[in-house]
């Protein structure tokens, strides 16, 4: 007994025989708390922007030219000259651009828009007005130079897609929008003409039809059929493309859910029949990497 | 005049060692957004005039210049390179020589340098006061003769800004936390591996906390809950810092971080250290910071 004691005092008197209990520390939560303690500080000013951001990009998706018009002159100015808006042509550019594009975390008053097809990334800074009210700032379109994924000979064009996205996300392209311009009209320019053969255009309507009906398991792609009907319904023809093997594949996009597009693969006939159905969560895929 | 953005270069690639092409810049949106977050001492701390005598070595943000002749040069940092204009003189990376007009461009996450030209006279243009004297006349010399090369075609832009990778506005937001000897190192360290940057940073994370360096730990605490607050930048990163200064001073926590942390004890970005502690990593702009360190139950 009195061994063991004299053991335990040891150990007491010596903290290196002694093993400390595992305090303190911090979780994700403190460092917030820590910022919340801030002067002027607005932990809500984040979603707070991006909601700002959100409802400017849908605005532009559904009508671009008064998506833009309803904002200020200033900020009127910077979008359109950060989007290209000149003409009817440039505001359907805006347009299918703003409706694919993915929303990524701010950069303190800077959001962040990537569109994963035109590979561009819409920077806006935002500032506060005397009267409070957050108004856009600045306006940049950077680019990544233009990517082979439909084309990739090692991996199929879906796998490419993500893989592409995942590599992008993270990082702001450092050149001028004139590439994504250019991607953006390339794939405008495209489904334009493939939708000009009867048979293209009346294909692409029953793939819709298959999509919006919740038939989409019979093409191998369940997942579809489990997303909300009203959310199905938003689905539209975005782009298209040639694939290696001769046939061609197109995609549906949201403008809701933009971070969730859809491939339909044709045969290589004359008259397209649908071979398969793909579900893509771009989302997923870039947390996943 | 805002330094910082305003050090557009126009990048001049070699050609064959016989022709330049220059392309036109991103040229940087100057507005009053950005002119309430930049000033001059700001863009300064990015930039530093090199004097280096014949033969003297220099070792800056991982980056080993060695001056082949009495050289002046101008040093500046981005959130994604390392930029060396040779203003007079001629100065090495590696195998890398670059003479006056030149510039040495080391990417942050890569390896290797890259040689390029620049604009001359958009330098001069840049350049404080205090530095006119030694550098105004060359580059005057050096702006005259990329005119004539430029006439003759034999020159023409690259669309590459070694100080502003990306939109201005964001730029100096992400130099805030980017921008530090810590963050710069293990980036350099890690030569663009993302599973090599992570224990790299854990590791860091771990010393920095044990010998109690508050500076080093709080560079490495993740930004965004301060970025987010909307607070200005001096306020944020001074309760960053207090906030990594309370952590120094849990002496069962620097304890438990001396035990070095078992990199491939645990999966994705969580780690251990001392069998006490789990370290969570985010990443964020291609550097990884420390969200949480919490207590194993």
């Amino acid at each position: 007994m009195k061994k063991l004691l004299f053991i335990g005092l040891v150990a007491i008197a010596n903290p290196a025989l002694a093993t400390p209990a595992a305090t303190g520390g911090f979780t994700a939560g403190d460092l917030a708390a820590a910022a919340q303690s801030l002067p002027n500080a607005d932990l809500q000013q984040a979603r707070i922007l991006m909601d700002e951001t959100e409802t400017l990009r849908l605005a532009i998706a559904y009508d671009a030219a008064a998506g833009v018009g309803i904002r200020g002159s200033i900020e009127q100015i910077l979008l359109s000259d950060a989007l290209g808006m000149s003409d009817a042509d440039s505001d359907l550019r805006a347009k299918w651009f703003m409706a694919g594009a993915i929303a990524q975390a701010p950069i303190g008053t800077n959001t962040i828009l990537y569109n994963p097809l035109a590979r561009g990334t819409l920077i806006l800074g935002w500032s506060k007005s005397p009267e409070g009210n957050w108004q856009v700032a600045s306006a940049n379109l950077l680019s990544n130079p233009p990517s082979q994924w439909q084309q990739e000979a090692e991996k199929p064009y879906l796998a490419a897609l993500v893989a592409d996205h995942a590599a992008n996300i993270a990082t702001i392209g450092t050149q001028s929008g004139g590439f994504a311009a250019m991607e953006a009209n390339r794939y405008i320019a495209g489904m334009a003409v493939w939708l000009r053969e009867p048979s293209h255009r009346q294909v692409t309507t029953e793939v819709r039809e298959i999509i919006v009906a919740g038939r989409a398991a019979n093409y191998g792609a369940n997942a579809i059929d489990m997303m909300p009907t009203n959310a199905r319904a938003t689905y539209w023809p975005i782009a298209t493309f040639e694939r290696n093997d001769g046939g061609h594949s197109m995609i549906y996009g949201s403008a809701l859910y933009p971070q969730i597009l859809i491939a339909a693969d044709f045969d290589a006939s004359d008259r397209p029949k649908l071979a398969r159905l793909t579900l893509v969560n771009l989302g997923n895929a870039g947390a996943a990497q | 005049m805002l330094y910082f953005q305003k050090l557009n270069f126009w990048l001049v690639v070699i050609l064959c060692g016989f022709g330049l092409i220059i392309s036109s810049p991103i040229m940087a949106r100057e507005n009053a957004a950005i002119a309430s977050q930049s000033s001059q001492s700001e863009a300064q701390s990015h930039r530093r005039m090199l004097k280096l005598a014949d033969g003297e070595s220099l070792s800056a943000f991982g980056v080993e210049i060695h001056a082949q002749t009495p050289t002046v040069a101008v040093l500046s940092l981005s959130t994604e390179m390392v930029t060396i204009a040779v203003v007079s003189g001629q100065l090495a990376i590696g195998a890398t020589r670059a003479r006056a007009g030149e510039a040495l461009v080391t990417p942050i996450d890569g390896s290797q340098t890259h040689l390029f030209g620049y604009d001359a006279e958009r330098l001069a243009a840049s350049l404080p006061p205090a530095w006119a004297q030694e550098m105004t006349a060359p580059l005057q010399q050096l702006a005259l003769r990329q005119k004539r090369l430029k006439f003759w075609g034999l020159i023409e832009p690259v669309r590459i800004n070694a100080t502003s990778p990306s939109a201005p506005n964001v730029e100096i937001v992400r130099q805030s936390y980017l921008g530090n000897e810590t963050i710069i190192g293990l980036r350099r360290a890690a030569h663009g591996q993302p599973q090599a940057l992570a224990g790299l940073t854990v590791k860091k994370f771990a010393e920095s906390l044990a010998a109690g360096d508050a500076t080093s730990v709080a560079h490495l605490l993740d930004p965004k809950p301060f970025t987010d607050s909307g607070a200005d930048e001096a306020s944020w990163q001074a309760a960053r810092l207090g906030f990594a200064q309370n952590l120094v001073k849990d002496a069962v926590l620097r304890h438990a971080m001396a035990a070095l942390p078992d990199a491939n004890a645990t999966s994705g970005n969580s780690f251990e250290a001392g069998g006490a502690y789990r370290i969570q990593l985010v990443m964020r702009d291609r550097a990884m910071f420390v969200s949480a360190v919490e207590p194993i139950q």
